[in-house]
């Protein structure tokens, strides 16, 4: 029996939300909780209340590794999706673009040494950065891990100067 | 088994049994006297009685052709290995056999045809730690961390109010025992073939993947409406059946100890 290949995605684009507008839309609690942070990880998978199964075990990796990270939900109703298959289902950060640098390495470390990703798994993950002018670009990528570096060059590019 | 619980033998399940419970007695004794590092290493020697015993039962149920029991023994002992490693030592590891069966699991699982699987997606509500029942959120954590053992038991995190969402089928599954096959239309003769081939579970052996082209002569019992020998997918009408040598999927076992004295060293059809 034959398969067809992976379909790969990539796709950047000069829009995207805000800090300052995922602030202004959070309940009180959470507009409290966030205030601060440099990259927060987000609903996904077209909702906007879950987040990938292991989105907890990625906010902690990120906060080991100096990175000032939080989610945007409340404790009361953060809850998980759980997905098909084993693909890697990473998640959807925004993130500001101080941070390219050092989050282009703690993400890369988090895929191959703690996921232990292998060239020919499928990863799903969209990244949102917050340019210097506060505007946002986004760059989507669900494709071979092998391949994944176009996301995170695609990222590097809006690295403040 | 480990220095501590020399051999015992894996196909008497009797004796598996027996010693399963005393060493579980013997974890819960030291676990409620709050010997941890005691308690702890008894979970080791059961983990690794475990991996032995599955991992024999599997090859003997192959050996009898009951293979969708045999696959998910496999997967059993490929779940406990993990727990096992990310919990030993290295030598322990090495010296309980489940290094070598960690190894081997994934080269046997090679072997089985199976290729789609359904795979359940789900919301979860929350999750509970297994050792302490704490509930998992955000910025509430307990300092238990999951796949570690404390007192002799591995930490979990238990799913509540759990929604399942969809059924999906994929190629990779995360439940390798979910396959969508019926195995009376599969081929499971690289299996049977290698089974044939070994004396014991414990045999050292490997595989390599080649092609081999073979005169068309040896393929006239396939019509042109049936699938390409070299298994591209096409009918043999459209593939190779104008060609003089037709290239097919060959495997090569190397066995460690030889091959026995009925072995028949080349197989065809494959």
């Amino acid at each position: 029996m034959t398969f067809p290949e992976i379909i790969e995605c990539f796709e950047v684009t000069e829009d995207g939300p805000t800090f300052q507008k995922l602030t202004g839309q959070a309940h009180p609690a959470l507009a409290s909780e966030i205030q601060g942070k440099s990259i927060l990880i987000l609903p996904s998978h077209g909702t906007d209340d879950a987040f990938y199964a292991g989105s907890l075990d990625v906010l902690d990796y990120l906060n080991e590794n100096q990175l000032n990270a939080d989610l945007f939900s409340t404790d009361e109703e953060y809850k998980e999706l759980s997905l098909h298959g084993a693909d890697l289902w990473l998640g959807t950060f925004i993130f500001k673009s101080v941070v390219i640098p050092i989050f282009c390495g703690v993400i890369s470390a988090y895929i191959y040494d703690k996921l232990k990703a292998e060239p020919d798994d499928k990863i799903s993950l969209k990244f949102i950065v917050e340019k210097k002018d506060e505007s946002s670009a986004t760059v989507s990528y669900d494709g071979r891990v092998e391949d994944v570096e176009k996301a995170l060059n695609a990222v590097k590019k809006f690295t403040d100067d | 088994m480990t220095k501590a619980h020399p051999t015992i033998d894996l196909y008497d399940q009797n004796e598996i049994d027996s010693t399963l419970a005393a060493l579980l007695d013997a974890k819960n004794v030291a676990s409620s006297n709050g010997l941890e590092d005691e308690a702890n290493q008894l979970w080791r020697e059961i983990q690794a009685l475990n991996i032995a015993a599955t991992f024999v039962a599997a090859i003997k149920n192959i050996r009898q052709k009951k293979y969708r029991d045999a696959w998910c023994e496999l997967e059993q002992c490929e779940i406990t290995c993990k727990f096992l490693s990310e919990n030993s030592n290295e030598d322990f590891f090495q010296e309980s056999g489940a290094q070598f069966i960690e190894k081997y699991v994934g080269k046997w699982q090679s072997l089985f045809p199976y290729c789609v699987f359904t795979s359940p997606g789900m919301v979860v509500g929350y999750y509970t730690c297994s050792i302490c029942d704490h509930k998992i959120r955000p910025r509430s954590r307990c300092s238990h961390v999951r796949g570690r053992i404390y007192n002799g038991e591995l930490c979990t995190h238990q799913a509540h109010d759990i929604e399942i969402t969809e059924i999906s089928i994929v190629t990779k599954p995360v439940q390798k025992y979910s396959v969508m096959h019926d195995d009376e239309t599969l081929d499971f003769s690289l299996l049977d073939y290698l089974c044939s081939h070994i004396n014991s579970p414990f045999d050292e052996w490997e595989t390599h993947w080649t092609t081999k082209k073979l005169p068309k002569s040896r393929f006239m019992a396939v019509t042109e409406d049936q699938q390409c020998p070299c298994q591209s997918g096409n009918l043999f009408g459209q593939c190779c059946s104008d060609k003089a040598e037709i290239e097919i999927p060959h495997v090569n076992f190397a066995l460690k100890n030889g091959l026995n004295e009925h072995a028949k060293v080349e197989r065809f059809p494959y």
